[in-house]
């Protein structure tokens, strides 16, 4: 052992670069936030308002790149990636050197992350509007781009393991472990959800589709909010409010066991985000089973957190940073007790595509991620220019101004989705009829006027948010940029880093651990009976583990402090942790053969038109407003249709089943309205007769002017072959030849209606020929399309359970509907 | 229905072990080996209330 004090300069400069950047874009995704927000109550809000405010001097007729299907897109990418991403940089490059002890590894590489993740953003906020998207929800940017962000991640996590190498502290403190765990899941996560196969430059289809798309889109969704949101934030936590009130964490303990039930269980919790729909029962089941015991972990970690200002009470009032972090880590409590909440499928029937859930990602993003920002911000600020902060004051009301905001934000989206839902749900007497039409629940008081609300909410939180960026602002003009330099004694004691794999595999808490969880996972997999066993074997195990830690406590307790001291097994046992629950879910859904998954239908293909209009109806973002899943509920059933099963959508690449409902399902859309209904419609929702004048829906003008791009079909074609999905062989010329002639026909059967056209045409045919390039006519004919299936025997298709997969639970609901349906 | 059920019991069950396990945790707290770590972020701070290297805050 040698020890020798050395002189360190931390980097603070990338920490600053950080910083101004998250601030920066942060008030990019909330104006687009707020925007969006009006435009769900005003849809003028796209520009089209230009005209009114400005007595029609200006005439506009709305920004297609505002419009809400594209705005919302970047509203989520900017807030989670741009704001929260650079936040978390920040607060990981400034925690990780100091816990450490050492200057980041390389320079170098944290200019590349730093500079690569601003371009990301950049091309995201250029793309999206454009309406260059994979239809994805928080998976929206294009491969290109995707392939950008694998590379700047790399070398961020290159950068930090590198850091954790040369560190000159033997023990990892459990800020850095939240990192290691950040890295790694969000990696894989990120990986597996982006796989896609490129149709041209700006294209792709996802090479999942249906049923297994949605599950490896919320299996990366539900941990995107885990690992991208919560993990970072939580070791962020664990540094910076010991730090802000000089208190060490209040049990070193309790977050050892936070952390590792929180990254194991996270994991598994995806499928909640697909409850009540035709996925097979054990999955939803697993989904809420996993979110509910999510519960104990993340209340544990909220405690901790809380209970560090334990005697330091008084500064909650006098000291702005800590009256933003006590409070965010309240509101991680709040949104993770409504979480598991909203994942019991009783509650989430009548949650789920409602505001309800966008009132919980609300109090998840600006109450924990924002205040967390904004207290981490303040007390940053003053240390990384070398003075004070300019105004204690102006922090003071961003934080009530912040506060209220989000309260109204929260509030309101409660009582505009349970109210929605209460009035879809109503029954008239007879109990076979939903009474109140689609856009009436929209537009009653306590919907709409809940979303003005919530809309203020948003400006509210906003203009303290700019609030905030003055105050750093004038602080950094008040000082100047100062890099910490700091003596510090290094030991590079024998303990550190030089645990061997035999050492930190072949121990009694792995094994025990290790044949538990196989009883667990087996219980889930294996038929009746022999899942019984497996159960008995697990809590035999169980007990056999409590039996052996109590007989040798030190030998077990000994083993996870070397662990500590050896960041690489550590490493590698996160990443065991997290890939477990993975695979139990994504591996038997992914792998299982499709036919199982059809049950009785089997979705029409589209033909090459229709194809066209999908990708149209994807690259506007339609999706951000209309589902496309009827789900296993009596109501809903009963106002759109037959549930919807998956084989109804088993060719979707990417899937459309959506997230929540500003406009009706359109999963049975097809046939149920005229084409030149879609086409008035389309062009201008409140231009026809009926409930429809209410509507929020924008105009789609544009989709009357440019041009289908019949070229790019056979491309797409073959993408769509290899990715599964059995089209007939077919030439180019015949793709395309197919495709001009549906189109015609559809546009022939406008141009007979005399729909308006955006130029002058001579005769029905002129208007008709040139009705039949635009892509209007393909995305009418995707609309006539939504629904179309094909009945397949019942006996020639295998049980929709990914089988062997047990315990098999009885679905009440999908009884119950195929028997009423018999009736 | 009894999902529901089940549901709210096994929520129960975690709650209550999680309590059990806190209160536990709160009367066996000494300074054990592992809580050391959690002065990690202060060392080297020769004045715990006011870190060294910072300018003095507010
Ligand atoms: C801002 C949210 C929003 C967006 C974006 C949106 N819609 Fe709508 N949509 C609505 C609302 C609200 C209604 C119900 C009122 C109405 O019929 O206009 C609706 C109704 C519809 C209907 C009529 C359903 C029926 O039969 O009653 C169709 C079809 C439709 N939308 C298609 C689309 C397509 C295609 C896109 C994308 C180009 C799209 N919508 C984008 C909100 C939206």
């Amino acid at each position: 052992m040698n020890a020798y004090k050395t002189t360190i300069e931390y980097d603070d400069r990338s920490v600053r670069h950080f910083m101004v950047a998250s601030i920066t874009w942060g008030l990019v995704a909330m104006l687009a936030g707020v925007i969006a927000a009006f435009q769900l109550n005003f849809w003028e809000m796209n520009g089209k308002f230009l005209e009114t405010v400005t007595f029609g001097l200006f005439k506009s007729e709305g920004l297609q790149y505002i419009t809400f299907g594209r705005l919302r897109p970047l509203h989520t990418n900017a807030a989670i990636f741009a704001f929260v991403g650079n936040m978390m940089f920040a607060g990981i490059y400034y925690s990780t050197q100091r816990l450490c002890k050492c200057r980041t590894a390389s320079d170098l590489l944290t200019k590349i992350h730093f500079w690569g993740w601003q371009a990301i953003i950049v091309l995201a906020a250029i793309t999206l509007p454009a309406g260059l998207t994979r239809g994805k929800e928080y998976a929206e940017l294009i491969w290109p781009i995707n392939i950008l962000v694998a590379v700047i991640w790399l070398t961020f996590a290159v950068n930090f393991f590198w850091t954790l190498r040369k560190r000159n502290e033997p023990s990892l403190y459990v800020a850095l472990w939240f990192y290691i765990a950040t890295i790694i899941t969000v990696t894989m996560l990120y990986v597996v959800n982006h796989l896609s196969i490129p149709t041209s430059f700006t294209h792709s289809y996802p090479i999942f589709g249906g049923v297994q798309d949605a599950l490896v889109q919320w299996w990366y969704g539900h941990n995107a909010v885990a690992f991208f949101l919560t993990t970072p934030i939580l070791g962020i936590m664990y540094y910076f409010i010991p730090k802000s009130v000089n208190r060490p964490v209040y049990s070193y303990r309790l977050s050892i066991i936070h952390f590792w039930s929180l990254v194991f269980i996270y994991i598994w919790a995806g499928p909640h985000h697909l409850l009540n729909t035709a996925l097979p029962k054990w999955l939803q089941v697993l989904g809420m089973f996993f979110s509910l015991m999510l519960w104990a972990p993340s209340w544990g970690g909220m405690l901790n957190g809380l209970l560090t200002l334990r005697g330091a009470w008084d500064k909650l009032r006098t000291d702005p940073v800590v009256k933003f972090l006590a409070v965010g880590v309240t509101f991680y409590g709040m949104s993770t007790f409504e979480g598991p909440l909203l994942s019991i499928r009783a509650i989430n029937a009548t949650s789920h595509y409602t505001d309800w859930t966008i009132g919980h990602v609300h109090s998840g993003t600006l109450g924990w991620n924002g205040f967390m920002a904004a207290g981490m911000f303040y007390w940053l600020a003053p240390r990384l220019w070398g003075t004070k902060l300019w105004s204690k004051d102006l922090a003071n009301v961003h934080f009530w101004i912040g506060l209220v905001g989000i309260l109204l934000y929260v509030a309101s989206m409660w009582v505009s989705g349970i109210s929605q839902t209460l009035m879809l749900n109503q029954l008239d007497e007879s109990g076979t009829r939903v009474v109140n039409e689609f856009v009436d629940t929209a537009m009653a008081p306590s919907v709409w006027g809940m979303m003005l609300t919530r809309a203020i909410g948003g400006t509210l939180y906003l203009t303290g948010f700019i609030l905030l960026a003055i105050n750093i602002f004038k602080t950094a003009r008040a000082g100047k940029p100062v890099n910490e330099t700091r003596e510090v004694y290094v030991e590079r004691p024998d303990i550190q880093d030089r645990m061997s794999w035999r050492d930190a595999f072949r121990n009694d808490p792995i094994t025990y651990t290790g044949w538990h969880l196989l009883f667990v996972i087996l219980w889930f997999f294996l038929p009746p009976g022999a899942d019984l066993m497996s159960l008995l074997g697990a809590g035999v195990m169980a007990f056999l583990a409590i039996r052996a830690f109590r007989r040798n406590k030190e030998g077990w307790v000994g083993w996870h402090e070397r662990l500590l001291h050896n960041y690489l097994p550590f490493s590698v046992f996160v990443l065991i942790a997290v890939a477990i629950g993975g695979m139990v879910q994504i591996i038997p859904a992914v792998t299982v053969n499709r036919a199982k998954n059809v049950e009785d239908r089997l979705q029409t293909l589209y033909t090459p038109l229709e194809l066209a209009g999908r990708d149209i109806y994807v690259s506007e973002g339609c999706y951000n407003c209309h589902s496309q899943m009827v789900r296993t509920l009596v109501p809903e059933v009963l106002r759109y249709g037959d549930y919807s099963r998956l084989g109804e959508s088993i060719y979707d690449h990417p899937f459309q089943w959506g997230s929540k409902r500003t406009g009706p399902d359109l999963a049975r859309e097809g046939g149920a309205r005229s084409n030149d209904w879609h086409y008035k419609h389309l062009m201008n929702p409140r231009s026809l007769q009926g409930s429809t004048t209410k509507s929020r829906m924008p105009n789609y003008p544009w989709l009357a002017e440019e041009k289908i791009d019949f070229k790019a079909l056979p491309k797409k074609i073959a993408v769509q072959t290899q990715l599964g999905v059995p089209y007939p062989a077919m030439t180019r010329d015949e793709i395309e030849q197919d495709a001009r002639e549906q189109a015609l026909a559809i546009a022939a059967t406008l141009a007979e209606k005399g729909v308006e056209i955006p130029v002058e045409a001579g005769s029905p045919e002129e208007a008709r020929d040139y009705l039949a390039e635009r892509k209007m006519v393909a995305l009418i004919s995707y609309l006539q399309k939504l629904g179309a299936y094909d009945d397949v025997e019942p006996g020639s298709v295998p049980d929709n359970r990914p089988s062997p997969i047990m315990p098999d639970i009885p679905d009440d609901h999908k009884e119950q509907l195929t028997l009423s349906e018999a009736e | 229905m009894e999902v529901l059920a089940l549901t709210l019991f096994l929520s129960l069950l975690f709650a209550v072990l999680f309590l059990f396990l806190f209160v536990r945790e709160r009367k066996q707290r000494g300074p054990g080996g592992v809580e050391r770590d959690s002065l990690i972020p202060f060392d080297g701070d020769d004045d715990f209330s006011a870190p060294s290297g910072h300018q003095k805050d507010q």
